[in-house]
Formats: structure tokens, sequence, C-alpha cells
């Protein structure tokens, strides 16, 4: 999350108040008046047309929250309590697939370039001499676009003087590296699985957060309710979420009522050593170069768009993975939470692993909030496994690589892909083809790395702060 | 000696997953001339998130006087209103 958005919160504010219901005992007498609160017979001003669509939303937040799929077909006749029941007899995990919350989709109008009435109908007309599709003309002094012939390629936009032009996209389409969300018939988004690789950038783009994902709350709260020896795995980008020490943080999830806390960064150490053996062995057949694959969106990447790159994709198993594993070791019987900043996470657990549930570091958070667990007050006296800078570092572009190369210090000449905007996409591309500069590709679909995940809740520098204070220590 | 200002910055779990976290950054972006007129402290929980429905989260104070909502540009704002405030 780079800036404040109030889409989020709210969302936030949803979450904090279904876990506290739960943790009252009162979720299923009380989650159907949670609309009423948050929108208000008297409420000064809706965000949204009025207050019934509103409540219509949260409605569907709270069903999302009680991992139910949002779905065009779904009984409307249906309130969030009726679906407690659901949630509560079921035993599989809910699947990863988006959803588009159709009352919260604004239906935003396709993406356009429109002159503004800051336009002076200069003499240097830049815009018109410059369109390479002739769709602009004069008409009483001023410019206008013929929406037919433009092709959104932005060159009026650009050149000219008064900034009079202006772009309106679409978020969620913008947002989307990979093409995977188009409108229906009545404009509402809608997201194609199949090429869908969870980066969760439309989650945050959405200005109307109508992109949703089905929670994993109600399930991980109610195992740790039955008794069942439920163990958190806590991602590396942690350290830099709560403002608070990597001990204090533990000791405050373990009062959740976990069964234990782990950090995922130990997995990490044993992907950053075994990544290194299988690179070594790579070269040594003559490969042209290996890229990591602990980005669970960038392997879909590789999976669903680029397949060229598949077989240069390492096979070393994720931190998450190595992580269950050696939990697993001990606690056979241990149902496992990754909690992380991750959308694509959730793909990856329930599709290639033997991890039960993943949360978010939002519903983590609500969680504590609702347990009134404050971080700040928990004690440092906890046991850490003992991860190091190597494996807390996988959480920020560069990380792995820096990783590799403390393994193998020396011939390993590095890429970084720092996000996935369009000059990376084209380099990826480019790789997939044999055009690799370097021998060891790390790529992170998120800008920045995990730090800066889609379900992130500190600010970006506050965070990476945070994390360089724990990667400096040794 | 003049009075400082004295800015409370909530640090509770709540107000930091409401989007508290870039609070943390307030005194670095003080413009200089306020910098030795402030004193910011970190607070567990400031009182104000049970008292009023219509406040919301992340929370600070300035003198005392409770900043909902709050962001780096409101407090500064806040900031500079008592130091005028002050002058009358």
């Amino acid at each position: 999350m780079g800036y404040t958005n109030g889409a989020m919160l709210i969302k936030r504010e949803i979450t904090n108040r279904f876990t506290k219901l739960y943790y009252e005992g009162k979720l299923e007498t009380e989650i159907d008046k949670i609309p009423l609160i948050i929108s208000p017979k008297m409420a000064k001003k809706p965000v949204r047309c009025c207050i019934y669509k509103e409540r219509e939303v949260v409605n569907n937040r709270l069903i999302s929250l009680l991992g139910i799929p949002i779905t065009p077909t779904m009984d409307e006749l249906m309130r969030p309590s009726d679906y407690i029941e659901i949630a509560k007899q079921r035993e599989e995990t809910p699947t990863c697939r988006l959803n588009i919350i159709d009352a919260a989709c604004s239906s935003c109008s396709k993406e356009q370039h429109v002159v503004t009435n800051h336009c002076r109908g200069c003499v240097a007309q830049p815009c018109m001499l410059n369109c390479p599709k002739n769709a602009i003309s004069f008409i009483d002094g001023k410019a206008e676009i013929n929406a037919d012939t433009c092709v959104n390629c932005g060159i009026c936009r650009n050149v000219c003087p008064f900034h009079a032009i202006i772009n309106t996209p679409v978020p969620c389409e913008q947002a989307c590296p990979v093409d995977a969300i188009s409108k229906d018939k009545y404009g509402i988004a809608r997201l194609d699985e199949d090429k869908c690789i969870h980066c969760g950038k439309c989650i945050t783009a959405c200005p109307y957060g109508a992109v949703t994902q089905k929670s994993h709350l109600y399930d991980v709260m109610k195992s740790i309710d039955n008794g069942k020896k439920v163990i958190a795995m806590l991602a590396p980008a942690v350290i830099g979420q709560y403002n608070v020490d990597l001990e204090k943080i533990i000791s405050g999830v373990k009062e959740l009522g976990f069964f234990d806390v782990v950090e995922v960064a130990v997995g990490a150490e044993m992907t950053a050593a075994e990544e290194a053996h299988e690179w070594k062995e790579r070269m040594e057949e003559g490969a042209k170069f290996m890229t990591t694959s602990c980005c669970p969106a960038y392997v879909e990447l590789a999976e669903k768009h680029i397949t060229d790159l598949k077989p240069f994709v390492s096979t070393t198993p994720s931190p998450m993975v190595l992580t269950d594993r050696w939990v697993k070791t001990t606690h056979p019987d241990a149902i496992t939470v990754f909690v992380g900043p991750c959308v694509a996470k959730r793909s990856e657990a329930i599709n290639k692993s033997d991890v039960k549930y993943v949360l978010n570091f939002e519903e983590l958070g609500a969680m504590l909030i609702s347990k009134g667990i404050e971080l700040s007050e928990q004690s440092t006296e906890v046991d850490i496994a003992g991860a190091g800078p190597v494996g807390r570092g996988f959480a920020q572009s560069g990380g792995v690589a820096a990783a590799i190369k403390t393994a193998i210090p020396e011939g390993v000449n590095e890429i970084i892909i720092n996000g996935l905007d369009k000059p990376n996409m084209r380099a990826l591309k480019s790789m997939g083809k044999g055009k690799c500069d370097g021998n060891f590709v790390e790529v992170m679909v998120c800008t920045d790395g995990c730090v800066a995940g889609p379900s992130c809740i500190a600010d970006i520098r506050v965070a990476k702060r945070q994390l360089a204070k724990y990667l400096n220590r040794n | 000696m003049e009075k400082k200002i004295k800015v409370k910055i909530c640090i509770g779990t709540l107000c930091y997953v409401m989007g508290g976290s870039e609070l943390q950054l307030l005194e670095e972006h003080l413009p200089e001339e306020l910098k030795k007129r402030v004193d910011i402290e970190g607070s567990i929980c400031l009182g104000f998130c049970n008292s009023n429905e219509d406040e919301k989260p992340p929370f600070a104070s300035v003198n005392g006087k409770c900043v909902s909502r709050a962001s780096i540009t409101k407090l500064i704002n806040q900031i500079k209103k008592e130091l005028e405030d002050g002058l009358h």
C-alpha cells in the first residue's frame, strides 16, 4: 500500500468488526448488523450512491470473509449469517480465485483521452499535428478527439503545452499486467481465471475496492477454537509491518492461540542453499541462466503467459513450502497457516503445497486488535528459531540474489526484475527467447518485493527501514 | 523558553493497521522552522477510538487536541495552527 486509501481502510474496518464479533461469540447473531453500523440510516453522506448500495457491498465483503465466493449467480436472498453454517462445516480450504463484487464495481467507462476545458485552442495545435490517427480536429477553437479513431496512444496528452488533455483509464485493467480483466456486457469487470496470476494489483488499484479474495480467517479461528494444532508461519516481510520487534510480534501472535509461531525466513535459508546448489548444477550442465521460484505470481506468469521461461525457473521449493515441511517433521499433525503480504501465496498454498490456510497482514492485524493484543506491550522473551539476514532478506527486491551470492561468492551474474511493469514484462519475454545478460534472474512481481505486497499495512518507507535494522544485525 | 507543541502519536496496533504507519515519519517531514518547536512522542492508545464512532483511526493529538484520520500533512497543519493560536 503506497498511500492512504479509503477503500482499503473500510475493508479493514469491516474485517476488524468481523473478527471482533467472532471472538465475542456473537458472529451468528450480529454479523448482519455490521452493514447497518457501517452505513447507518442517518449517514451524513454515503460515498456510493446511497446507503443501501453501501450495505450490499458490505454484505458481500462479509460473505467473502466467510470464505464464500461472490458470483453473479449467487442467491441474493442469502444474508451473511446464512453462510456461517457452511463455513463452520467446511473442511476444505476456500479456493484462491479472486472475485468481483458486482455491487461495488463502478463500471468505469472505457479508457479514453479527453480534451478538458483548459484547451485554449493555441496556434501550435501540437495535439492535432502529432496525432498518428488524425483523430483530432479543432471545432469552435477547441480540440476534439474522435473516440472512434483514437487509439489511446497518449501523444496528444504528452505534447499539449497546457496539460489540457487527460487520460481516464480503467484502473483495474490498467493495473493488470496480463490482461486478465475485461468488462462484461454490463460494463462490470470480470476476471479470467485462466489468465490471472493472482498478483493482487487489481485489488489495490480498484478505487471502489471491488476485487475481493475469499478469506481463510473464519477457518483459522475455527481450527484454533476446535483445539487443533494450528501453527502460524510468518513471512519474512512481517518484520517491517507492525512497528515492533519481531519477538513481540511472535509473542502477540502466539497469544491468539496458535500452537507455535515460526518464521518463514528459516525456510528461505533452506531455499537459498538448495537454489544455489541447483544453480551450480544447471550452470555445469550448460544452462544459460536460471530464475528464482519464490514469487508465486511470477511462477504463474511463467506457467500461464511466458511459457518459454518455464524451463529456466528453478525447481527448488519456495520458503513457504520448505518451512511447512520443516514444521511437519516435528508436528506431522499440524495445520499450517502462512501469514504474509501476498495474494498469490494463497494460490500456491492451495494448489502446490500442504499449507492449509493463508492469512494476510490485514487479517492478522484484525485478529490482534479484536483480541485486544497490543503488540508493543508484548514480551520479548520468546524463542526465535534462528533465521538470519539471508532468509529475512527474501522480503525485499535483491534479497534472493544476495542470498545466492552469499552461498556462491563468485560467478553469479545477477539480473534483478523488480516489479512487473511494461519494460520488465518485455525483458522477461525476451529472456524466454534465451536473451539474458546474466546467469541468475531474481523476479519479484511486486515493486520493492514482498515488503510492498498488496496486503501490507505499513508504509513502504517505514517497512524497509524496520527490515534494514534486522538485515544489518548479525 | 518557549513552550513546545506536544504531539502524541498512537502506536497501538489498531491505529497502525488503519494506516498510521506513515506517522512514524512525521519528525523528518517537519519543516525546519518547526523542528525545534515540537515534541513528538509515541503512545499506546490515546483513548479516542472508543469515545466517538464518527472519529476514525489513526489517531494523534496536538497539545491534547484529537486529530482523527491523522496524516503527516494534517498533523503539520494542526501544529501550525497551534503555533498561530499561541500568538494571540
